[in-house]
Formats: C-alpha cells, structure tokens, sequence
C-alpha cells in the first residue's frame, strides 16, 4: 500500500551512515539568563547538549527525563545545556517555555543556528555528547520511548543517552555512540 | 534507432501519467501551497492546529507548514494526523479523515518541487475558529467539582469523575459535548448513574451499556441521537464521565465541561443497544489473531454509534454490514488502532440499516513478538479479563429502533 511504502521511508533512521565527527569542538554562547559559557566546560567530565524547540510535542513529552538527566548528571560533573532551535522565536517565549516545563540547566536560544549548524541534530529533541576535550562521543536519542510517530511506550525501556553517560564517566567505549532519534524535524539548513 | 524511438515513447507515456491526473489539465509539477496543499491543510488539520487551539503549533499560514514541512508530511503519510482513522461508507464517521493518497502524493510532490507558496489569489479563506460550541448554545453546562489535574508524565490513564446535575425534573438528553482545559484530555465517556448503584458503570472487563450514554474524542463528531429519540435522565442521577487523559510533559488541568442538549419530545424513542464480542476466546502466543462476532438485525434501526471497548493489544477494528439482498459495506473501519487516540464513533447522521441486515464485527489482536507496547512481547496467551495481560473483546452498538416509540 502506498501509504505504507511512504512510511518506511518517511520513518527516516539515516543515522549510523554518517560516523561522528573526529574533530574536538569548541563552542561559546549566552543564555537566556544572559550567562556565557563555553564547551569544552572547564572541569567538566562530558558535556550534554539537548537540541529541543519549544513546540514539539515529542520534545515536551521527555522534558521530566531532560531535567533529570540535567539534575542527576549535574551531580557527576557533567554539565548540561538545553538549545532551542526556535530561530524565529523570542526570548521572552523562551523564557515561559522554559520554565512552564521546569527545566533547570542553561538554556540558549539558537537564533543564528549557530550551535546547530556546528553540532547537526536532525530532529527535536536530540541529544550530543561531548567529551572533556569537546570531542563528539554520542549522538541521538535520549531513551526509547518512541518508537516512532504514533508508537508511544508506556515506558522507556532503553535509556541510550543515560548509558552512554555513564560509559564516558567510567572511562569505558559506548556501546551505542549513534542512535536515531524520533521527534520533529530541524530545518539547519 | 528502433530502441531510441521506444526508450522516447515509453518516456513521453511515462510523463504523461503525470500530466493526465485527477487534476484534470495543470501540469503536475505546477504544485503550490495556495492551490494544491492549503485546501487540506485547512480542512484537515487547522481545526486543531490554529493559534491558541489544542494543538501545540499552528498550521494556518503558508509559513507555518513551510517551516514544518517533513514533521507534517510524516505524520501524514504514516498517518498518525489527524488522528482520526476510520472510515465507513454510510456516512461520516469523523469530522475529517487522514489525507487520502491523492492528498499525500500532493504534499511529497510539493516539497520535492521546492514548497513553493503560489499565486496568493487562489489561497482558499483563512479557516475562522469561533469560540462557542459546535451545536450551538447549549441547554447546560455542567462540570466536575473535582477538576484533577494531569501530570507531567507517565503512560495513558484513566480517571472515573462525577459530575453533578442540577436538581430539577426528567431531562430527556438528545446530544451533549465536551470542551477540555487540556489537550491532554483525549477521549470521555459519559454514563449515568443512581444513588442505588452499588457497581459502577466502567470495569475493565466492560461497560455497563444500560448506564452508558455516549463518548466524545478530539476531532470526532459531538454525540447526538436522531431527532425524536433521547435519553432519559430522573431525577436524582448524576453523570459518571471516565476520562482518558495522555501526559504532556508538564501538569495540565485536567478539567472539563460538558455541554448538554435536551429534547423536547413527549414520548421519545428509547436509545438501545447491542453488544458484539464475547469473553470466550484465547489469542495464543506469537499469533496475530481476528476474532469475529455477528448480529442480524430484526428490525429497522437508526444507529447513532459504535464503541469497540478493547485494551492492549487491539489494532485493526472493522464493522461489515451485508444487507439482506446482498453485498457488503464498511460501517466502519479503524486501520491502525492508536490507543493514544481513541475515537469516539459518532456517526454524523444515524444510519439507517434495514432489518435482516448483517453487522459482522472484527477486531484484530497483536500478540507477536513485534506488539512494540507490549512487556512481554507474544510470551503469554492473552484472555478476557481485567489484568494488564487481558484483553476485551466487545463492541457496544448504540441506536434507536426506526420510527418506533
């Protein structure tokens, strides 16, 4: 049927033909508190980087799980940065965006698409792990829970971006270092 | 020669199964947002996607669908928006269906000719959303006194709320409505109950359709019965509305208001029901599975709506009517059940079936290996019950028996 076929192609998993990007990064903002920083964070043991924009539902659903991940990683010094690539959004909706789903770590508005454009996630929300150099070590989803557009878990049962966390802080290889992720689509270009 | 000359007719044959569309004589690359896409974007999406609306971005504006385009042509081809399969051939059944296949070659044929916006002459009107309620002013508005509220996360849930009725006389219910503080309210169920109820009339092995008034899903029509026909509520009952509510992300009020139209008729033709389904069935491991039960009517019927009332597993939901002098036509079909969206399956208008007509009903169960909501995928043999490995299998036919008292 012809809207199966379109489906299966529509369902876009193209990661794992791209391998991650060698090259360490260094990437410089100000948040919407007005706070500078920096990746690679001084002293920081990895670095996370959640790509969301403020109105994808997929985005919004993980927003409990993000501020965890912000909070429980926080505490292992991994330091935690939320993106909106919301380039014709403002500020100040990114500011009750913001707090209407209780996020916690710095959050950037990427109006330019600057990180964007650096980092190239393809959908919202999507996750970029880097490590203390600054060095792309993960890429992709946050867990599970969607399956696909309209295939919702009733929960996570594999948390990728977690386990990848853990692997760098213990020094060891991720296992999955590259796993698409579901959610609405970017447009970086 | 004789292969270029064939190469170039099999070409010139191939582009013209392009030209020579549905679309009559414009030529098939000449796709525009104005033109070919707003039309169905309007019709079939704005009534949720518009500012303020319940959906969480709008999709009124050549830009808006611009700067979406792949999440819009996704969710559209796969389809899961709108989130409203089912069709039948005796009427509508939702308020718009998914795109057809027509409409989804349009929008991939739109975005691989560059999403152009066209001549703006021939965008069609602007969709207006008008705040009152979609049958008009309503007799009553009642709501729960506890208005709960949903939490940020955790799978599909369902709450139980009474809702309480002003004291007064009999009311003879013909059609009520639900407007939600939160889209994260997605479907209701509405029944009565009485100060003597000792039961209520939603278990998770069925509900009790002698109590059961109606349902209401997001995109789905307001229940209403024909005209003449009503549902009687005494004095001293209340509503019992189970809800199904589906976390966003962040709390949400989990409140709601049900609007209520009232007959005026003396002797109002009694709603009735009959239930398709039974609780003697087995769905063994690593089988999908249809189970199938029949009802030959005995009479001429109106009939106003259909609940499957199924579980975990449900993914296909397909009602055949083979009238008496042959044939079969779709009363309704649900191709891809999404627990996460349930409809609500209010015909428009009652459909009129004849007595002697056949009503089959199907349900198709997942229990492979493959059921991705599954915890246990195909390692059980699934069974009526109430559990989380159980399963119902019903479908619960609500109608009024044609011109009778």
């Amino acid at each position: 049927m012809l809207t199966g076929y379109l489906a299966m192609i529509a369902l876009g998993q193209s990661y794992g033909a791209t391998p991650l990007p060698s090259k360490p990064f260094s990437l410089m903002g100000t948040d919407i508190a007005g706070q500078t920083h920096s990746i690679p964070v001084k002293g920081a043991a990895a670095s996370v980087v959640f790509f969301i924009m403020k109105d994808c539902p997929i985005a919004n659903r993980l927003a409990p799980e993000i501020g965890r991940i912000c909070d429980d990683y926080g505490k292992r010094n991994v330091a935690s940065f939320i993106v909106y690539v919301d380039p014709d959004a403002q500020v100040k909706d990114i500011d009750r965006h913001y707090k209407l789903y209780g996020y916690r770590c710095p959050a950037f508005l990427d109006k330019s698409l600057a990180w964007a454009k650096k980092l190239r996630p393809k959908v919202s929300p999507e996750a970029i792990v880097l490590d203390k150099t600054g060095k792309m070590v993960y890429r992709g989803r946050i867990n599970d829970l969607f399956g696909g557009h309209g295939e919702v878990r009733e929960k996570a049962k594999t948390n990728d971006l977690r386990d990848a966390l853990d692997a760098v802080l213990a020094g060891k290889k991720i296992a999955r270092p590259d796993v698409p992720a579901v959610g609405c689509y970017l447009n970086i270009n | 020669m004789k292969l270029r000359i064939e190469l170039l007719v099999g070409i010139c044959v191939f582009g013209m199964s392009f030209v020579s569309s549905e679309r009559g004589r414009r030529e098939f690359d000449d796709v525009t947002f104005n033109q070919d896409i707003a039309p169905t974007i309007f019709r079939k999406c704005a009534p949720c996607h518009y500012p303020g609306g319940p959906a969480p971005f709008s999709l009124i504006t050549y830009e808006d669908v611009k700067k979406r385009y792949e999440l819009v042509r996704e969710v559209a081809l796969v389809p899961t928006m709108p989130p409203t399969d089912a069709l039948s051939d005796l009427g509508r059944i939702v308020e718009e269906p998914p795109l057809t296949d027509d409409e989804g070659m349009l929008l991939q044929e739109w975005g691989r000719r560059g999403l152009k916006e066209g001549d703006p002459k021939l965008l069609p009107p602007t969709p207006a959303f008008t705040a009152g309620w979609r049958m008009g002013e309503p007799d009553m508005v009642v709501r729960p006194k506890d208005q709960g509220s949903i939490p940020a996360e955790g799978p599909l849930f369902r709450r139980q709320v009474v809702i309480d009725i002003p004291p007064g006389e009999n009311r003879r219910l013909a059609g009520f409505d639900v407007r939600p503080m939160s889209p994260g309210l997605r479907y209701l169920r509405l029944a009565m109950i009485g100060p003597t109820d000792n039961k209520g009339p939603f278990e998770p092995t069925g509900a009790d359709t002698g109590r059961l008034i109606g349902s209401w899903a997001l995109g789905h029509f307001a229940w209403k019965l024909p005209a003449g026909s009503a549902v009687e509520i005494n004095p001293g009952r209340k509503l019992l509305a189970e809800v199904q509510y589906q976390p966003l992300g962040k709390k949400e009020d989990g409140g709601f208001e049900v609007a209520l139209y009232f007959a005026k008729v003396n002797q109002p033709r009694r709603v009735q029901w009959h239930t398709l389904g039974t609780k003697d069935f087995e769905i063994k491991m690593r089988q999908w599975v249809e189970l199938r039960s029949e009802w030959t009517l005995d009479k001429d019927i109106d009939l106003v709506a259909i609940y499957p009332e199924i579980r975990l597993y449900a993914r296909q939901v397909r009602i055949l009517a083979e009238p008496p002098g042959g044939g079969q036509i779709n009363l309704l079909t649900v191709l891809s059940y999404d627990r996460s969206w349930p409809g609500s399956y209010v015909f428009d208008r009652a459909v009129q079936l004849k007595k002697g007509t056949k009503l089959v009903g199907m349900i198709q169960y997942d229990n492979t290996e493959h059921a991705y909501d599954s915890k246990e995928k195909g390692q059980f043999p699934i069974r009526f019950g109430p559990g989380n490995r159980d399963e119902t299998f019903w479908i619960h036919l609500q109608y009024v028996p044609s011109n009778s008292p």
